[in-house]
């Protein structure tokens, strides 16, 4: 089931309160308060990389949060400018792209994060 | 600016709660003078919102030399990566003047934070106020 669906901009006030707000939805869904905790904190993380690496201060982010009986799943969809800090810093890509935190990047700049 | 302003206008859309105005997120702290050692109480979230607040205020308590700061954490429920910042930071800036740094009664989700991240073995924890102040006076 959908816990918690949000539109939100960049804004560092905005991340906090809806990461307080997650966290009151998701213990109302009766999850575990450990995880809750989890789910928050990688929220905010998350989503101040976001406003503060990928420039999507103003460009909007959505939020979706699903409920299932084993998981939570959160989607995060930004419109921030993509880049690459292994070609900024160390002027070429020295390995493949890391997927592991489940990152699926597209061509059009857009990111796209499951968790 | 346009981006706060953004955000109230479009407040969080969630089935079934109060809408929750950005305004409200924000951290309490409450100093107290004990002899040589400044007690801080806070109550909230230390996060990318609160930290640069809280870090201008333990900036004004550390002026002096030899500070001695006690920070009880048992109201703060929540420590992001750019709050762990601002303690490094105070820690660092305590240090320098040779003073000392103790935080006391933190809640266990913001411990097993502390303890992932390294903090425990750099920080002088206590397990409640008063042994904090003991260690500190």
């Amino acid at each position: 089931m959908t816990a918690f669906t949000a539109e939100l901009t960049g804004d560092q006030e905005v991340i906090s309160a809806l990461t307080e707000r997650v966290t009151a939805d998701l213990v109302d869904c009766g999850i575990d308060a450990h995880a809750v905790h989890h789910m928050a904190l990688v929220l905010d993380e998350l989503l101040t990389n976001v406003a503060v690496h990928g420039g999507a201060g103003n460009a909007g982010v959505s939020v979706h949060l699903t409920v299932s009986s084993d998981r939570v799943t959160a989607e995060v969809v930004d419109g921030g400018k993509m880049f690459d800090p292994r070609v900024e810093f160390l002027g070429r890509r020295r390995t493949a792209p890391d997927r592991r935190v489940g990152i699926v990047a597209g061509a059009s700049g857009h990111g796209r994060s499951r968790l | 600016m346009s981006g706060r302003a953004n955000a109230i206008e479009r407040p969080f859309r969630s089935a079934g709660r109060r809408q929750k105005r950005v305004e409200e997120v924000e951290m309490e702290l409450i100093e107290e003078i004990h002899g040589r050692v400044v007690l801080v109480k806070a109550r909230g979230r230390l996060d990318g919102t609160t930290s640069a607040a809280f870090s201008a205020r333990m900036e004004k308590l550390t002026a002096a030399p030899q500070p001695r700061l006690v920070v009880d954490f048992s109201g703060v429920d929540f420590v992001s990566s750019a709050g762990l910042r601002v303690v490094l930071t105070l820690l660092k800036r305590v240090k320098a003047a040779s003073g000392v740094l103790a935080l006391c009664a933190v809640q266990a989700p913001v411990r097993e934070v502390l303890d992932i991240t390294g903090f425990t073995g750099m920080l002088d924890l206590h397990q409640g106020r008063a042994e904090a102040m003991a260690a500190l006076a």
